[in-house]
């Protein structure tokens, strides 16, 4: 049996980490700029 | 407390109390904006990039994505928390999809337009009814996992946390239709993304990742293997029932259409990027089981048991907040969707073409009511794991993801071909769930529609106007009735 190697394992796990923490503020940003050119609706 | 919960039942009373409140306000708050059919089904067709993406994203993380995501974790290893996370590649194809349906159909309501317009009445029907099984089954799937969680963290009665949950969603679908529905589903949206954020990064400061590897490697080897047969194979089937249930579902045309525009393609895009980690970031915390000991009596349970295991009291609110979240952005959009579904597909193409705006708005009222009602009495009776009843579906909605494609796109497909893909596609993918299991059906029930999409279409080639699809409200409308007939 072939195992995933640790590093990719770690990597997988702290990429979504951080890359889901990174999406709500994404989203937040994305909300104010509409907000300021009034395209929000 | 009692059994595994970390939560009383009075602290989960006051989450569903505070949390229930500020959605039915805020939905009401919002609807008020909807003065017309289209503002309250469509949102006026004028929704921005970060309500559109949030929209897309937080309606795609369900409960199941919370609740599921650590059981394909714990029972596939590494390839089920991936193959969940290729769930996303349907928004992602969804993007190319919705810049066609704004520019081919402006004027539509619900993915039954399209196919009706596109392929006839024989194949709208057959649509229609895959469509409309498939949202019950995610309804009720969904309004399950709610009781599931609330039992599992908090003790409340399964039925109680269940009835608790549709009835609020109900609510504020009721007063704010798709206006209450996207505004609600961007709080939502940020709560699960900092949610996850929060308890995954809680998880890793008290648990060493090396230290969940070893452990696995040593006690559930074959959850880090490489070539674990059945996890490849649930991840293809994962992609197909994700296209399935994207490219067919109203929940998806229904935002395309409220979008702008410039924005639709872009917002589905994003969404899918925002969507691609969390299955992984939520899915990783059940392997925390295996260094922590935890017995799992309850697979359906696992994310949330060992959420609450791992972080207390804190851990199980975050959880609590996090699935609520997640259920009620995904049960708002399916009653907002399915019920525009009733109303254009049925009533008023089939029974009441010349219906006016008051009527339209009541019946709208109505059959969210009642959806909500069949919800409730088909997930009394808690049966079977989660997973069983939503992959049954997989095979249905897979046999409509080539006739949806190939009539957005080939103008030689054949109505034929997507009547006979989406029969014979349902027929051998059910067959398939049955005789091999859930993690291929979905993949041979499209491979099937695909073959039979394509053989008919190049042997029998139609030569479709894509003008017929602007239908611009020609036909019977709303407010433009002949002389005589009533509103």
């Amino acid at each position: 049996m072939i195992l995933f190697p640790e590093n990719l394992f770690s990597l997988l796990i702290y990429g979504a980490l951080i890359w889901t923490g990174l999406g709500g503020l994404v989203l937040i940003t994305l909300i104010l700029k509409d907000f300021i050119s009034g395209n929000v609706w | 407390m009692g059994g595994g919960e970390t939560l009383t039942r009075e602290v989960g009373w006051i989450l569903l109390g505070i949390f229930g409140t500020a959605w039915i306000f805020l939905g009401i708050f919002w609807g008020r904006k909807a003065k017309n059919r289209e503002g309250f089904s469509l949102a006026g067709r004028n929704v921005g990039m970060a309500l559109g993406t949030a929209t897309a994203m937080a309606t795609w993380v369900t409960s199941n994505t919370i609740m599921l995501a650590p059981l394909f974790a714990i029972e596939m290893g590494v390839w089920g928390m991936l193959a969940y996370s290729t769930a996303s590649f349907g928004l992602f194809l969804f993007a190319p999809m919705a810049f066609r349906i704004r520019r081919m159909i402006p004027k539509g309501f619900t993915s039954g337009d399209f196919i009706r317009l596109r392929y006839g009445k024989i194949a709208w029907a057959i649509f229609l009814i895959i469509s409309l099984i498939y949202s019950m089954a995610w309804l009720v799937t969904m309004a399950m996992a709610g009781g599931v969680v609330l039992q599992t963290l908090s003790g409340i009665d399964y039925q109680f946390g269940m009835s608790v949950i549709l009835l609020v969603c109900v609510t504020y679908t009721l007063f704010g239709g798709l206006y209450a529905v996207i505004g609600t589903d961007f709080i939502q949206s940020v709560i699960i993304l900092a949610g996850i954020f929060i308890v995954g990064a809680f998880a890793v400061v008290q648990i060493d990742i090396s230290e969940i590897y070893v452990s696995v490697a040593k006690e559930q080897p074959a959850l880090l293997d490489l070539l674990m047969p059945v996890a490849l194979l649930s991840l293809f089937n994962n992609l197909f029932f994700g296209f399935g249930e994207i490219f067919h579902n109203n929940v998806w045309w229904s935002r395309a259409f409220a979008m702008r525009s410039k924005v639709s393609h872009k917002a589905f895009f994003l969404s899918g990027l925002l969507w691609f980690p969390i299955p992984i970031a939520a899915g990783f915390i059940a392997l925390c089981a295996i260094p922590l000991g935890i017995n799992i009596t309850d697979p359906d349970g696992v994310g949330p048991l060992v959420a609450s295991e791992i972080l207390g009291p804190v851990g199980a609110v975050l959880v609590f907040i996090v699935v609520f979240c997640s259920l009620a952005s995904s049960i708002d959009s399916l009653l907002a969707a399915t019920s525009e579904l009733f109303i254009q597909d049925v009533y008023r193409k089939m029974l009441r073409p010349f219906a006016g705006e008051q009527e339209l708005r009541r019946l709208g009222s109505v059959v969210i009511v009642a959806l909500g009602l069949i919800a409730w009495g088909l997930s009394m009776p808690r049966f079977g794991q989660l997973n069983m009843v939503l992959f049954l579906s997989g095979p249905l909605v897979a046999s409509a993801i080539f006739p949806v494609i190939c009539g957005l796109f080939w103008k030689r497909a054949n109505r034929y071909g997507a009547i006979l893909a989406m029969l014979i596609g349902s027929v051998v993918g059910v067959t398939a769930y049955f005789l091999i299991g859930w993690y291929a059906a979905s993949l041979i029930s499209a491979i099937v529609s695909v073959a039979t999409v394509a053989l008919s279409s190049l042997l029998f080639p139609e030569n479709f106007a894509w003008k017929t699809l602007n239908e611009a409200e020609t036909s019977p409308s709303v407010g433009k009735m002949p002389k005589g007939s009533q509103a």
